[in-house]
């Protein structure tokens, strides 16, 4: 595998990972301020 | 989950209309998306288009697509659907005609309900393939015979393949007989039961364990591909390494093709379920103070998740190792369902002892993948003959079932080729997908007006969307979809209504595209009568909502 494909691999997984694990992140530590 | 009643409804007296329907959890609704969009094409269409259209290069047109189009237009269709559904709505042709103010949104609408059902058609018999193709490798595996050639097991892939689904011949006891006809009952019920069950206790039940599930069997069949290491010595070339270089090496001449662009933004499009109808109704049961923002973000991030960390991984590497360079074209240009179908099985019987369980590790995963899919489109027309005709579930479901029986008997019978569903899937799956998300963007955007929408969407949301994100919303992704619309018109449509005139079986296709559609215009005329004397707002014209509720 040449460097560009070992780039754009690894990136692309990273992005993809990473946004999810922070979406999931996200939904499932928020609290609604009204519930105090 | 009985107080279903939105302070909307009371105050607008509108309660008579009310499904009692609603999400038991915000993770459930997200789930449910997120189980609508991964499909067969995560696994099986997007790394072949890749494959073909500049390899690691295709991410970056892919990633403009996902930015530009797929995750805007997605925030369009959530807030869409809250608000609709606050209004007593929970169909495409009465949201759009809210959102678009009058009666040619409210039309274009239809396609929200006409796209899934006539999907469906065919979509819920592809995903019987995948339960008889799980069966078949849990009772035993195809037939293939690791000893022979290349050639020869390709002949006994392509020969089952040609078989199970009747590819030869019109008819229902074509090949395998009746055995491809019980898998899709066995399929088609399951559906029906799931969605008749309810949101909350069905759809939203089953996408709870299902989605870990599938991502599970993700996980086994990525770990083993990724543990070949180099399984034949003679092909000392026929590694992981350089099956993942097949699919990433990125090739950046392609960037200067047209065509590359058309591809990843057509891959986004199908693959996040945008522009389908399915979100609009998904969205529509959320309370007034539900988020869209997070949520959709994440249903699309999970897809994402699927057809880049999974469907990018497994199933070209795997396909390289035992098949090598020399047979790879073959495969990929086989297209989704030639890979998925006739290429993988080849692959599995490779494997040794541990072949047929992954390969019904693999068919389960497509299964999960297609089902999850499947009951997000007989939800929309459900809610929608409810809805227009004032019927009960039970009446409801009676009509959809019909309609869906009727249309997949064709489907069945007009097995040879494939060219009746396939005629379908162009038509509709592909071509009015790209007409639908155009009015969304549309009317989002224009008629509903930016700042409006803007400050919906921002209702109750648990993150903010860039601030840019309003100006790619009104011109660039607009702009960005009609160019893309009339590339692939100008691409591919005078082909498809030569390839129509010339085959009496793609006009039979179009034929039931359009009786169906003539049912859903007449239903949504009657609903139309009915909201007006039920008082609704059906042409959107208090406008005031928004700022009257924030204060």
């Amino acid at each position: 595998m040449t460097p560009g494909g070992w780039l754009f691999m690894i990136g692309s997984l990273a992005f993809v990972w990473i946004l999810t694990f922070w979406c999931f992140f996200k939904v499932l530590t928020w609290r609604d301020p009204n519930d105090g | 989950m009985t107080k279903s009643k939105t302070g909307a409804d009371h105050a607008h007296g509108h309660q008579h209309h009310h499904h009692h329907e609603e999400w038991g959890t915000r993770m459930g609704v997200i789930l449910a998306v997120a189980g609508s969009a991964v499909g067969l094409g995560n696994f099986l269409r997007f790394p072949g288009q890749a494959a073909q259209n500049g390899g690691g290069a295709f991410m970056i047109p892919y990633f403009c697509a996902l930015l530009l189009l797929g995750i805007p237009i997605g925030w369009a269709e959530w807030t869409m659907g809250r608000y609709g559904g606050r209004k007593g709505f929970h169909s495409a042709p009465s949201i759009m005609g809210v959102i678009g103010k009058g009666a040619l949104a409210r039309y274009l609408g239809i396609l929200g309900i006409l796209i899934p059902l006539a999907v469906s058609f065919y979509y819920t018999y592809i995903e019987a393939w995948c339960l008889g193709y799980f069966w078949h490798y849990v009772t035993g595996g195809i037939g293939i015979d690791p000893a022979s050639s290349i050639h020869e097991q390709s002949a006994v892939a392509a020969q089952f393949y040609t078989d199970f689904t009747g590819r030869a011949h019109n008819g229902i006891t074509t090949g395998h007989g009746l055995e491809t006809f019980i898998f899709w009952v066995i399929t088609f019920v399951v559906n029906i039961w799931l969605v008749y069950r309810g949101l909350s206790k069905g759809i939203e039940k089953f996408v709870s364990w299902a989605m870990p599930l599938m991502a599970v069997c993700a996980l086994v069949v990525l770990v083993r591909v990724l543990t070949l290491g180099t399984p034949d010595p003679e092909h000392p070339d026929q590694n992981v390494i350089n099956g993942l270089a097949y699919m990433w090496n990125p090739k950046f001449d392609a960037l200067s093709n047209p065509q590359t662009w058309l591809a990843a933004a057509g891959q986004i499009f199908f693959s996040l379920s945008v522009g389908f109808g399915v979100i609009i109704n998904y969205a529509s049961y959320l309370k007034r103070k539900d988020d869209v923002v997070l949520s959709g973000l994440t249903a699309s991030a999970t897809n994402e998740l699927f057809e880049v960390g999974f469907g990018g991984l497994i199933t070209l590497t795997a396909a390289f190792i035992f098949l090598g360079t020399s047979n790879m074209i073959g495969a990929v240009q086989g297209g989704t369902f030639g890979l998925g179908f006739n290429t993988l099985p080849i692959v599995f019987s490779h494997m040794g002892a541990a072949g047929n369980f992954i390969g019904a590790t693999w068919f389960m995963m497509l299964f999960i993948a297609a089902i999850t899919s499947s009951i997000s489109m007989y939800q929309p027309s459900l809610a929608f003959f409810r809805e227009s005709l004032g019927w009960d579930k039970r009446k409801a479901t009676t009509l959809m079932v019909s309609l869906c029986v009727f249309a997949s008997f064709l489907v069945m019978y007009f097995s040879r080729d494939g060219i009746f569903w396939s005629t379908i899937d162009d038509w509709v799956g592909t071509f009015m997908i790209f007409i639908l998300a155009m009015v969304q963007i549309i009317c989002f955007s224009w008629v509903f007006g930016i700042e409006r929408g803007w400050k919906e969407a921002h209702v109750g949301a648990h993150m903010r969307i860039p601030w840019f994100y309003k100006f790619i919303m009104k011109w660039v992704t607009p702009i960005y979809l009609i160019v893309v619309f009339a590339a692939f018109c100008w691409q591919n449509l005078g082909e498809w209504i030569r390839s129509v005139a010339d085959e009496p079986l793609r006009q039979g296709a179009i034929a039931l595209i359009i009786g169906t559609t003539f049912v859903l215009v007449i239903c949504t005329v009657i609903g139309e009568r009915r909201w007006r004397a039920a008082g609704l707002d059906v042409d959107g014209r208090d406008e005031h909502d928004v700022e009257r509720r924030s204060t």
